[in-house]
């Protein structure tokens, strides 16, 4: 159960249903009581009546028809019946209307009453436990008067019917209210998904409109964490571009010093090597650091303007060979990767295709199972056969051209920065081909 | 060649400065962006070299700012940092080409030479007019495969005519470029440059290289034509 409509619903749903059963079962219960008590009442004053119309002779209590209280008793089986039994209970005397006997169930002791319903012959009966003085002593009777229940019954089943269809009806509207009671009540969480996700996909903005206050502080830190998010990275990657700017300026000028001063020309050499290994530790270092990886919320970009971008940048500065280069990536393609990241890793590796190549750059992005895959193809002599080393030896590298060191190196690291793959190999244009594969969720 | 150097590092800026007027470029060098847009616009430049990280206005946006404006000067960025980020910010930006601090002279030398060749439509690092052909890289000139001794001012009064061919240069263009003082500037000295250039590549006066256009200038008059890459 993992919606908070849902959860809300069915318990709505379980607690209304309980209280539901509750009470209609207790007014069931109250109703049948209460018109089970008017019977018994209206048969006690039935029984009243007849022993005020009793009268004792020939050893045996007896009501003369005519005198019989209620008419229904002279009518044969019309529902209403009377007897009396002796205290052996023996039948002495029976109203017209009743056709053979009642069957005493309980003989109640004298002056007591006994009231029930009768499931074999469907009869309320009340009996009545009496004592009339013959003489010097006292006579032990038993009046029974009994009702057919069946209408009764009937009636309350009728309103039993009726309350819980009445109840059922009333869960549903309720459930129907709740339902959209919580729907307008959620509709600003809606809201604040939809804006968070839109959020994501373009990396900018923050959460705006009217929000309800319950969500307020909610949204006040969503956005102020996204500001800071951002502005963390963008001051990070500034003060990195600082270092790298206050480190490789005096280099500039100490690799220019060299060459003017009159030094013999191995240490020249010597010189110049270091300034190029301490240019590549930083810019290696630098690059590194920048690499904003996994963390933080990012949308996925798409890659086809970026590709574009880098290969008009590129196509410039090699302008004198000018390759030609194919770009093969379908506009709707999108990665999950810090823009930066991408146009660093694309950067290094199609500059280095521009570099390698004789005519010809290939650039191919498609999404694979699970998998972005980019791969950069070139015309050039291809890689050598130890592609591990390449991949390696990263700023230990002490080649004079230009960003080989570490080109490669720094796309390994972000590669790897990304949870993909890297991987070189012999491309269809017979020279290098490098894929990078990113995970793509 | 005249080139531009927008670097607000002292030590780096006049050693660049030194380097190339060494090799002959007359240089106007700054540590300000407002005053490397003011140089950009009001001088005729052949190229320029701009540190994207300047203090005040940034290097991208003195070349925004110079692209606006319809300079279409060959732009070289430094930058001392190494992202492509920023490189393609500079690139975007109407930059030409980038150079990532530090560098080796030479890299920059051959990128300025390149860059300026190319924005004059010449592909390739030799240039060939008719019989003359100069070779930026080492600069040196032959014709009909003879090599010629120039001197260093008659070398970039041939490479600038050359990198116009066919177009008509006037003197004060052909000595802005060479000359960075106005004082220094004299087209007397310029046709004597241009006597002297005549005479070691044409001693026979049959090839006539340069037309002298009465009172606008002079002109490259051979085709030029790209050696086969």
């Amino acid at each position: 159960m993992n919606s908070l409509r849902g959860r809300l619903l069915v318990t709505a749903l379980l607690v209304l249903l309980a209280y539901v059963a509750v009470t209609g079962f207790a007014l069931q219960r109250a109703l049948i009581r209460q018109s089970e008590q008017a019977l018994q009442e209206r048969m006690q004053g039935l029984v009243f009546a007849l022993l005020g119309a009793a009268e004792y002779e020939n050893n045996a209590l007896q009501v003369s028809t005519p005198l019989l209280p209620d008419d229904l008793l002279r009518r044969p089986d019309s529902g209403l019946y009377a007897e009396i039994s002796d205290a052996s209970g023996e039948l002495i005397w029976r109203s017209p209307s009743l056709i053979g006997s009642l069957g005493l169930h309980v003989r109640p002791d004298v002056g007591e009453w006994w009231f029930g319903f009768v499931p074999e012959t469907g009869h309320y009966q009340l009996s009545f436990g009496l004592s009339w003085p013959v003489d010097e002593e006292v006579v032990r009777f038993t009046v029974t008067v009994a009702q057919d229940g069946h209408a009764d019954r009937a009636q309350s089943s009728r309103f039993a019917n009726t309350l819980w269809l009445g109840l059922a009806v009333g869960i549903g509207l309720l459930l129907l209210v709740l339902y959209t009671v919580l729907r307008w009540g959620l509709r600003p969480v809606g809201g604040l998904a939809r804006q968070l996700q839109a959020i994501e996909q373009s990396g900018e903005g923050q959460i705006e409109g009217q929000v309800p206050d319950e969500l307020r502080p909610l949204t006040d830190a969503l956005n102020s964490a996204l500001r800071s998010e951002r502005g963390r990275q963008t001051r990070y990657r500034n003060a990195l571009d600082d270092l790298a700017h206050s480190l490789k300026t005096p280099l500039s000028a100490m690799a220019g010093e060299i060459q003017k001063t009159d030094l013999p020309d191995p240490l020249r050499h010597e010189l110049e090597q270091q300034l190029l290994r301490m240019r590549h530790i930083v810019d290696y270092q630098l690059n590194r650091a920048a690499t904003a990886g996994r963390a933080g919320i990012r949308g996925p970009i798409p890659l086809k303007p970026r590709v574009d971008q880098i290969v008009s940048a590129i196509a410039k500065v090699h302008a004198d060979k000018a390759p030609r280069i194919e770009v093969n990536v379908a506009a709707n393609l999108m990665a999950r990767i810090d823009p930066g990241d991408l146009t660093e890793m694309l950067g290094n590796v199609i500059d280095n295709a521009g570099k390698w190549c004789r005519s010809r750059i290939r650039v191919t992005g498609q999404a694979t199972e699970g998998e972005i895959e980019i791969r950069i193809e070139d015309d050039g002599p291809g890689f050598p056969e130890d592609t591990d080393q390449l991949l390696r030896r990263g700023i230990r590298a002490d080649t004079r051209i230009e960003g080989q060191g570490i080109g490669l190196a720094v796309v390994a690291d972000i590669v790897r920065a990304y949870e993909g793959r890297l991987t070189l190999e012999r491309g269809s244009l017979g020279g290098a081909s490098l894929i990078i594969r990113l995970p793509n969720d | 060649m005249r080139a531009l150097i927008v670097e607000d590092d002292q030590a780096l800026r006049e050693q660049l400065t030194g380097q190339l007027r060494g090799v002959g470029y007359a240089v106007d060098a700054t540590g300000d962006g407002e005053e490397g847009l003011y140089f950009v616009n009001e001088f005729p430049l052949d190229v320029a070299i701009i540190d994207l990280g300047l203090p005040g206005m940034s290097g991208i946006e003195l070349i925004q700012r110079a692209r606006e404006s319809g300079s279409k000067v060959p732009i070289l960025i430094l930058t001392a940092r190494g992202r492509w980020q920023n490189k393609v910010e500079g690139l975007e930006a109407g930059a030409d080409d980038y150079l990532v601090k530090p560098f080796q002279n030479e890299e920059l030398l051959a990128r300025l030479r390149a860059l300026v060749r190319r924005s004059a439509g010449w592909a390739h690092p030799v240039m060939e007019c008719g019989p003359i052909r100069l070779d930026t890289g080492s600069q040196t000139v032959t014709v009909s495969d003879q090599p010629v001794d120039l001197t260093a001012y008659e070398y970039k009064v041939l490479e600038y005519l050359m990198v116009h061919a066919g177009e008509v240069v006037s003197k004060t263009a052909l000595s802005e470029h060479i000359y960075e003082d106005e004082t220094e500037r004299d087209s007397n000295v310029i046709e004597v440059f241009m006597r002297r250039l005549r005479r070691k590549l044409d001693p026979d006066e049959t090839l006539q290289p340069v037309e002298t256009m009465r009172g606008r200038g002079y002109r490259m008059r051979l085709p030029r034509s790209e050696p086969d890459a």
